[in-house]
């Protein structure tokens, strides 16, 4: 991770982290201001930020993909501010973030975050395990009625479920989760 | 849950952590976790990330529904970053212009160069002066359809105050690419005015008392 920091003083390694990262930040800026074009200039800035200060990066404080969501995090909250100080033109859609209570901003960033990572997280796991999960928690499906619907024992179904918690943890960590999160 | 003799509750234990074990399932479940530390644990942990679920709207997991940015974008930001390398080298070799630099000079000195073509698209830089010595700004114009498109990168302005954007062209008409309010860091801020780069004379930008704050003047064509 040290090394794609690093990286960001050359073309090719700002390339190589975009990537790896551009496409996430772009879906949770997107998912935040609710905008393309602000999202758009929301990755832009945190690139910005992020080589500016790539020489105060410390991979032993967090990976990379963490380092790089706080400073989305900040931007996205600093474009909400600017548009809501500005009047709203005909057709814009508002923010996913309340901003009308400012002590609330962080709070709802916060759960913004947390609430986009589980979704990722819930995309990185098996598609059986992901079904299972939906089927039995998402929509309260008994897991008999799951498993006859897939034509499965009802075990098998417990045990996707089973697995798909462990894949969701293992993602979340990833993500930067711990256990006291 | 590294035993083998736990193996068997391993579902039970995930069913039971999303609250969905019918009750002689989960009777014989606890009978089972209290005198297993490790089921215990187990429980536990798979309790924490399911509740986790709870904070995902699941209807937003489709893989058809994911937004990808434009292909553009990482060029982009490579263009932008070209733009803070430029207001970087400016901004040290600024004390050889300073002593020069009012507020007359401001409105007619002129930097512009134009950067290399980067995903097809052309990006102009214009450095603009202002004639107070903290403020720095650089802005980079791009031809749009509906006229340019104007990056402005700016530090130094008062925090929160407010600021217009203006474009003027060859006729000494000014045009309105927008509003913006400062922060006290470093200002990213894109805005696009009606109209185009070729006709676009002048970047500049006002304060609240429509004093120049900021100045540029783009090269001959």
């Amino acid at each position: 991770m040290a090394n794609q920091v690093t990286a960001l003083g050359s073309d090719e390694g700002v390339r190589a982290v975009y990537r790896a990262h551009g496409p996430e930040l772009y879906r949770f800026a997107l998912r935040g201001l609710g905008d393309a074009g602000l999202a758009e200039e929301a990755v832009q800035e945190t690139f910005l930020r992020a080589w500016q200060a790539a020489d105060r990066f410390d991979e032993r404080l967090g990976s990379l993909r963490t380092w790089l969501f706080a400073i989305v995090r900040n931007v996205v909250i600093d474009l909400s501010r600017a548009r809501a100080l500005r009047p709203r033109v005909a057709g814009e859609r508002e923010t996913t973030i309340d901003l009308t209570r400012e002590r609330n901003v962080d709070e709802a960033l916060d759960h913004l975050v947390r609430s986009w990572e589980v979704e990722e997280a819930l995309r990185k796991i098996g598609e059986e395990h992901r079904v299972a999960l939906v089927e039995v928690h998402y929509k309260g499906r008994p897991y008999a009625e799951v498993a006859s619907d897939l034509g499965v024992p009802p075990g098998t179904v417990k045990s996707r479920v089973f697995y798909g918690l462990r894949a969701m943890k293992l993602a979340l960590e990833e993500m930067g989760w711990s256990d006291g999160d | 849950m590294a035993t083998e003799a736990c193996r068997d509750w391993r579902g039970d234990l995930a069913i039971e952590a999303l609250g969905r074990l019918d009750e002689p399932a989960r009777a014989a479940l606890h009978a089972h976790i209290d005198g297993c530390a490790q089921c215990r644990a187990a429980l536990a942990e798979l309790t924490t990330v399911a509740g986790a679920l709870d904070l995902a709207d699941v209807s937003r997991i489709g893989d058809a529904d994911l937004p990808l940015p434009p292909q553009e974008l990482g060029d982009r930001i490579l263009d932008g970053l070209q733009t803070e390398r430029v207001a970087r080298h400016r901004h040290r070799t600024r004390g050889f212009f300073a002593a020069a630099v009012g507020i007359a000079a401001a409105l007619v000195v002129v930097l512009a160069v134009a950067v290399g073509t980067r995903g097809g698209q052309h990006g102009t830089v214009v450095a603009l002066r202002s004639s107070d010595h903290d403020v720095h700004a650089t802005a980079v114009l791009y031809p749009e359809t509906s006229g340019t498109r104007v990056q402005l990168r700016v530090d130094g302005l008062d925090d929160r105050e407010w600021y217009w954007l203006w474009v003027t062209g060859a006729d000494g008409k000014r045009v309105a690419a927008g509003t913006f309010s400062a922060s006290s860091d470093r200002e990213n801020v894109t805005m696009t005015a009606a109209l185009s780069l070729p006709r676009t004379k002048r970047v500049w930008v006002t304060d609240d008392t429509n004093h120049v704050v900021l100045d540029g003047y783009l090269g001959s064509d």
